[in-house]
Protein backbone atom coordinates (compact mmCIF):
# COMPACT_ATOMS: atom_id res chain seq x y z
CA UNK A 1 0.00 0.00 0.00
CA UNK A 2 1.02 3.54 -0.79
CA UNK A 3 1.76 6.21 1.63
CA UNK A 4 -0.07 9.27 0.88
CA UNK A 5 2.26 11.86 0.87
CA UNK A 6 -0.32 14.51 1.39
CA UNK A 7 -1.89 12.79 4.49
CA UNK A 8 -1.04 14.58 7.51
CA UNK A 9 0.15 12.57 9.23
CA UNK A 10 3.12 12.00 6.73
CA UNK A 11 3.29 15.93 6.03
CA UNK A 12 3.72 16.40 9.66
CA UNK A 13 6.43 13.66 9.69
CA UNK A 14 8.08 14.42 6.76
CA UNK A 15 8.18 17.97 8.70
CA UNK A 16 9.74 17.08 11.82
CA UNK A 17 12.40 14.66 9.91
CA UNK A 18 13.22 17.87 7.75
CA UNK A 19 13.85 20.57 10.18
CA UNK A 20 15.64 17.69 12.86
CA UNK A 21 18.11 16.70 10.11
CA UNK A 22 18.64 20.70 8.98
CA UNK A 23 18.69 21.99 12.17
CA UNK A 24 21.29 18.53 12.99
CA UNK A 25 23.60 19.44 10.37
CA UNK A 26 23.83 23.58 11.35
CA UNK A 27 24.41 22.59 14.90
CA UNK A 28 27.30 20.10 13.59
CA UNK A 29 28.74 22.74 11.30
CA UNK A 30 28.49 25.30 13.99
CA UNK A 31 30.72 23.33 16.47
CA UNK A 32 33.39 22.42 13.73
CA UNK A 33 34.43 25.74 12.91
CA UNK A 34 33.78 27.65 15.85
CA UNK A 35 37.26 27.75 16.90
CA UNK A 36 38.25 29.04 13.36
CA UNK A 37 35.90 31.65 13.26
CA UNK A 38 36.60 32.78 17.23
CA UNK A 39 40.48 33.57 16.00
CA UNK A 40 39.31 35.48 12.97
CA UNK A 41 37.13 37.38 15.35
CA UNK A 42 39.73 38.06 17.63
CA UNK A 43 42.43 38.70 14.91
CA UNK A 44 40.19 41.57 13.97
CA UNK A 45 39.83 42.92 17.17
CA UNK A 46 43.73 43.36 17.57
CA UNK A 47 43.58 44.86 13.57
CA UNK A 48 41.11 47.37 15.14
CA UNK A 49 42.52 48.52 18.05
CA UNK A 50 46.41 48.90 16.56
CA UNK A 51 44.73 50.30 13.48
CA UNK A 52 43.34 52.80 15.76
CA UNK A 53 45.87 53.56 17.41
CA UNK A 54 47.78 54.45 14.41
CA UNK A 55 50.08 51.81 14.40
CA UNK A 56 49.46 50.58 11.25
CA UNK A 57 47.16 51.62 8.27
CA UNK A 58 44.45 48.98 8.58
CA UNK A 59 45.31 47.55 4.94
CA UNK A 60 48.66 46.65 5.73
CA UNK A 61 47.29 44.76 9.02
CA UNK A 62 45.01 42.72 7.06
CA UNK A 63 47.58 41.76 4.58
CA UNK A 64 49.84 40.54 7.75
CA UNK A 65 49.09 36.61 8.88
CA UNK A 66 47.44 36.69 12.35
CA UNK A 67 50.34 35.58 14.25
CA UNK A 68 51.88 38.48 13.03
CA UNK A 69 49.10 40.49 14.50
CA UNK A 70 49.33 38.34 17.56
CA UNK A 71 53.07 39.32 18.04
CA UNK A 72 52.69 42.97 17.32
CA UNK A 73 49.59 43.33 19.66
CA UNK A 74 51.40 41.52 22.43
CA UNK A 75 54.84 43.86 22.20
CA UNK A 76 52.91 47.14 22.12
CA UNK A 77 49.54 46.68 23.64
CA UNK A 78 48.86 46.63 27.49
CA UNK A 79 45.32 46.40 28.98
CA UNK A 80 43.55 46.91 32.21
CA UNK A 81 39.72 47.08 33.12
CA UNK A 82 37.69 49.83 34.74
CA UNK A 83 34.60 50.25 36.20
CA UNK A 84 32.32 53.26 36.21
CA UNK A 85 33.41 54.96 38.36
CA UNK A 86 37.30 54.81 36.57
CA UNK A 87 38.21 52.59 39.30
CA UNK A 88 40.51 49.47 38.26
CA UNK A 89 39.11 46.62 38.75
CA UNK A 90 42.09 44.01 39.38
CA UNK A 91 42.33 40.36 37.72
CA UNK A 92 39.79 40.91 34.79
CA UNK A 93 40.73 40.38 31.39
CA UNK A 94 40.57 42.82 28.77
CA UNK A 95 40.94 41.31 25.62
CA UNK A 96 38.09 38.77 26.76
CA UNK A 97 35.79 41.66 27.14
CA UNK A 98 33.25 41.59 23.91
CA UNK A 99 31.61 45.07 24.43
CA UNK A 100 28.63 44.20 22.60
CA UNK A 101 27.66 42.01 24.96
CA UNK A 102 29.08 43.49 27.71
CA UNK A 103 26.58 46.46 27.42
CA UNK A 104 23.86 44.75 26.21
CA UNK A 105 24.46 42.25 29.53
CA UNK A 106 24.41 45.56 31.35
CA UNK A 107 21.74 48.01 30.50
CA UNK A 108 20.56 49.94 33.04
CA UNK A 109 23.20 48.35 35.12
CA UNK A 110 26.32 50.74 34.56
CA UNK A 111 27.87 49.82 37.74
CA UNK A 112 28.25 46.34 37.04
CA UNK A 113 29.56 47.12 33.54
CA UNK A 114 33.06 46.44 32.73
CA UNK A 115 35.47 49.26 30.68
CA UNK A 116 38.41 47.59 29.13
CA UNK A 117 41.34 49.91 28.39
CA UNK A 118 44.25 49.27 25.96
CA UNK A 119 47.11 51.38 25.69
CA UNK A 120 49.55 51.56 23.02
CA UNK A 121 52.79 52.39 23.65
CA UNK A 122 55.57 53.04 20.83
CA UNK A 123 59.05 55.23 21.37
CA UNK A 124 57.75 56.48 24.52
CA UNK A 125 54.65 57.81 23.51
CA UNK A 126 51.27 56.05 24.30
CA UNK A 127 47.82 56.14 23.03
CA UNK A 128 44.93 55.05 24.74
CA UNK A 129 42.33 52.93 23.00
CA UNK A 130 38.53 52.49 24.44
CA UNK A 131 35.77 50.31 23.17
CA UNK A 132 32.76 51.32 23.06
CA UNK A 133 29.47 49.67 21.92
CA UNK A 134 25.91 51.30 20.74
CA UNK A 135 22.54 50.65 18.92
CA UNK A 136 22.35 51.20 14.92
CA UNK A 137 19.28 51.15 12.96
CA UNK A 138 19.20 47.40 12.66
CA UNK A 139 21.44 46.18 15.12
CA UNK A 140 24.62 46.54 17.52
CA UNK A 141 27.56 49.11 15.94
CA UNK A 142 30.15 49.17 18.00
CA UNK A 143 34.18 51.06 17.50
CA UNK A 144 37.26 51.82 19.12
CA UNK A 145 38.47 55.21 19.73
CA UNK A 146 41.88 55.70 20.51
CA UNK A 147 43.14 59.36 22.78
CA UNK A 148 46.47 60.59 21.89
CA UNK A 149 48.79 60.73 25.17
CA UNK A 150 47.01 64.49 26.72
CA UNK A 151 44.34 62.15 27.49
CA UNK A 152 41.59 64.46 25.59
CA UNK A 153 42.23 64.51 21.67
CA UNK A 154 40.87 61.89 19.58
CA UNK A 155 43.92 60.29 17.57
CA UNK A 156 42.22 57.63 15.51
CA UNK A 157 39.30 56.02 15.48
CA UNK A 158 37.76 51.92 13.60
CA UNK A 159 33.73 51.33 13.65
CA UNK A 160 32.05 48.64 12.73
CA UNK A 161 28.44 46.95 12.74
CA UNK A 162 26.84 44.08 12.26
CA UNK A 163 23.92 44.65 9.59
CA UNK A 164 23.84 48.59 9.34
CA UNK A 165 22.23 49.38 5.60
CA UNK A 166 24.89 49.06 2.98
CA UNK A 167 25.97 52.76 1.69
CA UNK A 168 24.03 54.72 4.16
CA UNK A 169 24.96 53.28 7.97
CA UNK A 170 27.67 51.02 6.81
CA UNK A 171 29.35 54.23 5.82
CA UNK A 172 30.32 54.59 9.70
CA UNK A 173 33.24 52.22 8.41
CA UNK A 174 34.74 53.86 6.14
CA UNK A 175 37.31 56.77 5.84
CA UNK A 176 34.56 59.60 4.72
CA UNK A 177 33.02 59.04 8.27
CA UNK A 178 36.10 58.21 10.18
CA UNK A 179 38.53 60.90 8.88
CA UNK A 180 36.04 63.56 10.66
CA UNK A 181 37.43 62.44 14.07
CA UNK A 182 40.94 63.75 13.10
CA UNK A 183 40.67 65.90 10.36
CA UNK A 184 40.54 68.62 12.90
CA UNK A 185 41.24 68.39 16.67
CA UNK A 186 38.58 67.16 18.82
CA UNK A 187 38.37 66.98 22.22
CA UNK A 188 36.27 64.79 25.03
CA UNK A 189 36.97 67.55 27.72
CA UNK A 190 35.94 71.17 26.76
CA UNK A 191 38.16 74.52 27.92
CA UNK A 192 36.80 74.42 31.06
CA UNK A 193 37.64 70.78 31.94
CA UNK A 194 33.77 69.71 31.62
CA UNK A 195 33.26 66.39 30.13
CA UNK A 196 31.57 66.98 27.09
CA UNK A 197 32.26 63.66 24.99
CA UNK A 198 31.73 63.91 21.10
CA UNK A 199 28.15 64.52 19.57
CA UNK A 200 27.38 63.41 16.02
CA UNK A 201 24.77 66.04 14.88
CA UNK A 202 22.96 66.90 12.04
CA UNK A 203 22.26 69.73 10.19
CA UNK A 204 26.11 71.42 10.43
CA UNK A 205 28.32 71.36 12.77
CA UNK A 206 28.65 74.15 15.36
CA UNK A 207 31.24 73.26 18.02
CA UNK A 208 34.08 71.81 15.65
CA UNK A 209 36.15 70.85 18.42
CA UNK A 210 33.17 68.85 20.11
CA UNK A 211 30.79 67.55 17.16
CA UNK A 212 30.57 65.61 13.86
CA UNK A 213 28.71 65.67 11.05
CA UNK A 214 25.88 62.74 10.83
CA UNK A 215 26.16 61.16 7.72
CA UNK A 216 23.30 61.99 5.16
CA UNK A 217 20.36 59.70 5.42
CA UNK A 218 21.60 57.32 7.49
CA UNK A 219 20.05 58.96 10.96
CA UNK A 220 19.52 56.89 13.52
CA UNK A 221 23.07 54.88 12.68
CA UNK A 222 24.21 58.46 13.03
CA UNK A 223 22.14 58.79 16.44
CA UNK A 224 23.55 55.66 18.19
CA UNK A 225 26.76 56.08 17.20
CA UNK A 226 26.52 59.29 18.88
CA UNK A 227 24.53 58.01 22.21
CA UNK A 228 27.72 55.68 22.33
CA UNK A 229 29.96 58.61 21.83
CA UNK A 230 28.72 60.80 24.47
CA UNK A 231 28.72 58.93 27.45
CA UNK A 232 31.38 56.07 26.30
CA UNK A 233 34.67 58.25 27.73
CA UNK A 234 32.91 59.44 31.21
CA UNK A 235 34.50 56.56 33.03
CA UNK A 236 37.93 56.82 31.68
CA UNK A 237 37.79 60.67 31.84
CA UNK A 238 37.16 60.14 35.49
CA UNK A 239 40.13 57.64 36.17
CA UNK A 240 41.65 59.86 34.18
CA UNK A 241 41.11 62.65 36.59
CA UNK A 242 40.11 64.77 33.65
CA UNK A 243 36.57 66.10 35.06
CA UNK A 244 37.00 68.60 37.38
CA UNK A 245 33.61 68.95 38.75
CA UNK B 1 8.68 -1.14 -21.20
CA UNK B 2 11.75 0.17 -19.80
CA UNK B 3 13.04 3.66 -19.98
CA UNK B 4 16.44 4.31 -20.98
CA UNK B 5 18.57 6.01 -18.60
CA UNK B 6 19.79 9.15 -20.39
CA UNK B 7 23.53 10.09 -20.17
CA UNK B 8 24.05 13.06 -17.98
CA UNK B 9 26.30 14.14 -20.96
CA UNK B 10 23.35 13.84 -23.44
CA UNK B 11 22.26 16.85 -26.08
CA UNK B 12 19.69 17.52 -24.00
CA UNK B 13 21.30 17.84 -20.65
CA UNK B 14 24.24 20.11 -22.01
CA UNK B 15 21.66 22.32 -23.78
CA UNK B 16 20.54 22.72 -20.20
CA UNK B 17 23.78 24.52 -19.46
CA UNK B 18 24.49 26.52 -22.59
CA UNK B 19 20.94 27.86 -22.49
CA UNK B 20 21.14 29.69 -19.50
CA UNK B 21 24.52 31.45 -20.69
CA UNK B 22 22.89 33.06 -23.66
CA UNK B 23 19.05 32.73 -24.42
CA UNK B 24 17.85 32.32 -21.18
CA UNK B 25 20.14 34.05 -18.99
CA UNK B 26 18.87 34.61 -15.89
CA UNK B 27 19.97 38.35 -15.12
CA UNK B 28 19.98 39.61 -18.57
CA UNK B 29 17.39 37.45 -20.18
CA UNK B 30 14.79 36.35 -16.81
CA UNK B 31 15.64 39.50 -15.16
CA UNK B 32 16.41 37.44 -11.93
CA UNK B 33 18.69 38.36 -9.28
CA UNK B 34 19.62 41.92 -9.92
CA UNK B 35 19.90 42.96 -5.78
CA UNK B 36 23.08 41.21 -5.50
CA UNK B 37 24.58 42.01 -9.61
CA UNK B 38 24.37 45.51 -8.13
CA UNK B 39 26.22 45.66 -4.25
CA UNK B 40 28.55 43.52 -4.81
CA UNK B 41 30.20 43.83 -8.34
CA UNK B 42 32.56 46.35 -6.68
CA UNK B 43 35.53 44.26 -6.49
CA UNK B 44 35.77 41.81 -8.34
CA UNK B 45 37.12 39.61 -5.64
CA UNK B 46 33.87 39.79 -4.32
CA UNK B 47 31.23 39.11 -7.29
CA UNK B 48 33.80 36.11 -7.52
CA UNK B 49 32.89 34.50 -4.00
CA UNK B 50 29.50 35.66 -4.39
CA UNK B 51 28.72 33.50 -7.80
CA UNK B 52 30.33 30.71 -6.13
CA UNK B 53 28.40 30.96 -3.44
CA UNK B 54 25.39 31.06 -5.66
CA UNK B 55 26.59 28.67 -7.59
CA UNK B 56 26.78 26.21 -4.53
CA UNK B 57 22.89 27.00 -3.19
CA UNK B 58 21.62 26.36 -6.36
CA UNK B 59 23.22 23.11 -7.37
CA UNK B 60 22.95 21.86 -3.79
CA UNK B 61 19.08 22.94 -3.74
CA UNK B 62 18.63 21.59 -6.91
CA UNK B 63 20.07 18.29 -6.61
CA UNK B 64 18.04 17.94 -2.97
CA UNK B 65 14.81 19.24 -3.84
CA UNK B 66 14.75 16.78 -6.90
CA UNK B 67 15.62 13.68 -5.38
CA UNK B 68 12.91 14.54 -3.23
CA UNK B 69 10.74 15.72 -5.60
CA UNK B 70 8.68 12.57 -4.82
CA UNK B 71 8.18 12.88 -1.27
CA UNK B 72 7.62 16.45 -0.05
CA UNK B 73 4.18 17.03 0.23
CA UNK B 74 2.08 19.77 -1.66
CA UNK B 75 0.61 21.06 1.67
CA UNK B 76 4.84 22.33 2.53
CA UNK B 77 6.13 22.27 -0.64
CA UNK B 78 7.30 26.16 -0.53
CA UNK B 79 7.87 25.68 3.37
CA UNK B 80 10.31 22.65 2.54
CA UNK B 81 11.82 24.52 -0.19
CA UNK B 82 12.99 27.77 2.30
CA UNK B 83 14.38 25.30 4.94
CA UNK B 84 16.53 23.57 2.65
CA UNK B 85 17.85 26.80 0.71
CA UNK B 86 18.03 28.38 4.03
CA UNK B 87 20.30 25.78 5.53
CA UNK B 88 22.38 25.88 2.26
CA UNK B 89 22.72 29.21 2.88
CA UNK B 90 23.55 28.94 6.89
CA UNK B 91 26.19 26.71 5.44
CA UNK B 92 28.18 28.84 3.26
CA UNK B 93 27.83 32.08 5.23
CA UNK B 94 29.57 30.31 8.53
CA UNK B 95 31.80 28.25 5.67
CA UNK B 96 32.64 32.23 4.78
CA UNK B 97 32.93 33.55 8.31
CA UNK B 98 35.89 30.43 8.92
CA UNK B 99 38.27 30.68 5.80
CA UNK B 100 37.80 34.30 4.18
CA UNK B 101 36.91 36.25 7.10
CA UNK B 102 37.85 39.37 5.21
CA UNK B 103 35.88 38.61 2.12
CA UNK B 104 32.89 37.42 4.15
CA UNK B 105 32.31 40.97 6.46
CA UNK B 106 32.83 43.14 2.65
CA UNK B 107 30.17 40.61 1.34
CA UNK B 108 27.99 41.24 4.92
CA UNK B 109 24.60 40.97 4.73
CA UNK B 110 24.36 39.78 0.97
CA UNK B 111 25.31 36.13 1.42
CA UNK B 112 22.36 35.76 4.06
CA UNK B 113 20.03 37.22 0.92
CA UNK B 114 21.19 34.81 -1.33
CA UNK B 115 17.41 32.73 -0.37
CA UNK B 116 15.63 35.75 -1.59
CA UNK B 117 17.75 35.42 -4.61
CA UNK B 118 14.51 34.67 -7.11
CA UNK B 119 17.04 32.44 -9.13
CA UNK B 120 17.15 30.32 -6.48
CA UNK B 121 13.77 29.54 -6.14
CA UNK B 122 12.72 30.24 -9.44
CA UNK B 123 14.61 27.33 -10.51
CA UNK B 124 13.13 25.14 -7.89
CA UNK B 125 9.65 25.51 -8.80
CA UNK B 126 10.55 25.65 -12.50
CA UNK B 127 12.56 22.92 -12.74
CA UNK B 128 13.63 20.39 -10.29
CA UNK B 129 10.47 19.72 -8.66
CA UNK B 130 9.34 18.08 -12.48
CA UNK B 131 12.83 16.73 -13.09
CA UNK B 132 15.46 14.43 -12.16
CA UNK B 133 18.61 15.43 -10.58
CA UNK B 134 20.88 14.78 -13.20
CA UNK B 135 18.81 17.51 -15.34
CA UNK B 136 18.39 20.04 -12.23
CA UNK B 137 22.27 19.77 -11.76
CA UNK B 138 22.88 20.55 -15.29
CA UNK B 139 20.12 22.98 -14.93
CA UNK B 140 21.64 24.52 -11.86
CA UNK B 141 25.12 24.50 -13.34
CA UNK B 142 23.63 26.35 -16.68
CA UNK B 143 21.63 29.12 -14.33
CA UNK B 144 24.95 29.60 -11.83
CA UNK B 145 27.01 30.16 -14.68
CA UNK B 146 25.05 32.48 -16.80
CA UNK B 147 24.91 34.43 -13.39
CA UNK B 148 28.49 34.26 -12.61
CA UNK B 149 29.86 35.59 -16.26
CA UNK B 150 27.08 38.84 -16.02
CA UNK B 151 28.67 38.99 -12.71
CA UNK B 152 32.01 39.03 -13.38
CA UNK B 153 32.02 40.82 -15.93
CA UNK B 154 30.43 44.03 -14.44
CA UNK B 155 32.59 43.19 -11.54
CA UNK B 156 35.98 43.47 -14.07
CA UNK B 157 34.29 46.80 -15.45
CA UNK B 158 33.44 48.26 -12.27
CA UNK B 159 37.06 47.79 -10.68
CA UNK B 160 38.88 48.43 -13.53
CA UNK B 161 37.33 52.27 -13.67
CA UNK B 162 36.44 52.37 -10.07
CA UNK B 163 39.56 51.11 -8.11
CA UNK B 164 42.00 50.32 -11.18
CA UNK B 165 42.85 47.18 -9.65
CA UNK B 166 41.61 43.67 -11.53
CA UNK B 167 41.13 41.14 -7.87
CA UNK B 168 42.95 43.44 -5.95
CA UNK B 169 45.79 43.99 -7.56
CA UNK B 170 46.69 47.32 -8.83
CA UNK B 171 47.95 48.56 -12.30
CA UNK B 172 47.28 52.16 -11.52
CA UNK B 173 50.03 53.43 -9.56
CA UNK B 174 48.96 55.81 -6.85
CA UNK B 175 51.63 58.46 -8.82
CA UNK B 176 49.45 58.63 -11.32
CA UNK B 177 46.33 59.72 -9.44
CA UNK B 178 45.84 63.86 -9.71
CA UNK B 179 45.45 63.99 -6.00
CA UNK B 180 49.55 63.06 -5.93
CA UNK B 181 50.18 65.63 -8.97
CA UNK B 182 49.47 62.97 -11.48
CA UNK B 183 46.96 62.95 -14.24
CA UNK B 184 44.46 60.17 -13.69
CA UNK B 185 41.11 59.92 -11.76
CA UNK B 186 38.83 56.65 -10.79
CA UNK B 187 35.49 56.90 -12.15
CA UNK B 188 33.81 57.15 -8.51
CA UNK B 189 29.99 56.57 -10.25
CA UNK B 190 31.43 53.13 -10.48
CA UNK B 191 32.19 52.64 -7.06
CA UNK B 192 27.68 53.30 -6.76
CA UNK B 193 25.44 51.08 -7.29
CA UNK B 194 23.19 52.43 -10.25
CA UNK B 195 26.10 52.34 -12.46
CA UNK B 196 25.44 48.64 -12.38
CA UNK B 197 22.10 48.93 -13.64
CA UNK B 198 23.59 50.73 -16.56
CA UNK B 199 26.45 47.99 -17.25
CA UNK B 200 23.59 45.17 -16.81
CA UNK B 201 21.50 46.96 -19.09
CA UNK B 202 24.24 47.52 -21.44
CA UNK B 203 24.81 44.00 -21.60
CA UNK B 204 21.13 43.55 -22.49
CA UNK B 205 21.09 45.86 -25.33
CA UNK B 206 24.51 44.27 -26.75
CA UNK B 207 23.15 40.71 -25.97
CA UNK B 208 19.57 41.09 -27.72
CA UNK B 209 21.15 43.23 -30.98
CA UNK B 210 23.95 39.74 -31.09
CA UNK B 211 21.67 36.65 -30.58
CA UNK B 212 19.43 36.49 -33.55
CA UNK B 213 16.85 34.26 -31.19
CA UNK B 214 16.15 37.17 -29.06
CA UNK B 215 15.48 39.93 -31.34
CA UNK B 216 11.56 40.36 -31.43
CA UNK B 217 8.93 40.96 -33.93
CA UNK B 218 8.33 44.25 -33.87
Amino acid sequence: MAVNKNSTSYTITFAVILVVLCGGWLAFLASSLKKQQTANVQNEKRQFILSAAGAYDIAELKGMKQTEVADIFEATVKSKVLNVNGEILEGVDAFGIDIVKEYKATIGEEGKRKYPLFTYTKDGTSKYVIPMAGNGLWGPVWGFIAIGADKNTIAGVVFDHKSETPGLGAKITEDSFTSLFTDSPKHIVDKNGKYVGIKVVKGGVKKPEHEIDAIAGATITSKGVGNMLEGGFKPYALAWDLVKY
Amino acid sequence: MSEKRESLFSKKNMKLIKDPLNDSNPVSIQVLGICSALAITIMLENAFVMSMSVMFVLIAANVIVSSLRNFIPDKIRIIAQLVIVATLVITVDQVLKAYVYEVSKQLSVFVGLIITNCIIMGRLEAFALANKPGPAFMDAVGNAFGYTWILLVVGFVREVFGSGSVFGIKFISDDWLIDNGGFYEHNGLMLLSPIALFLVASIIWVQRSVNRKLIEEN
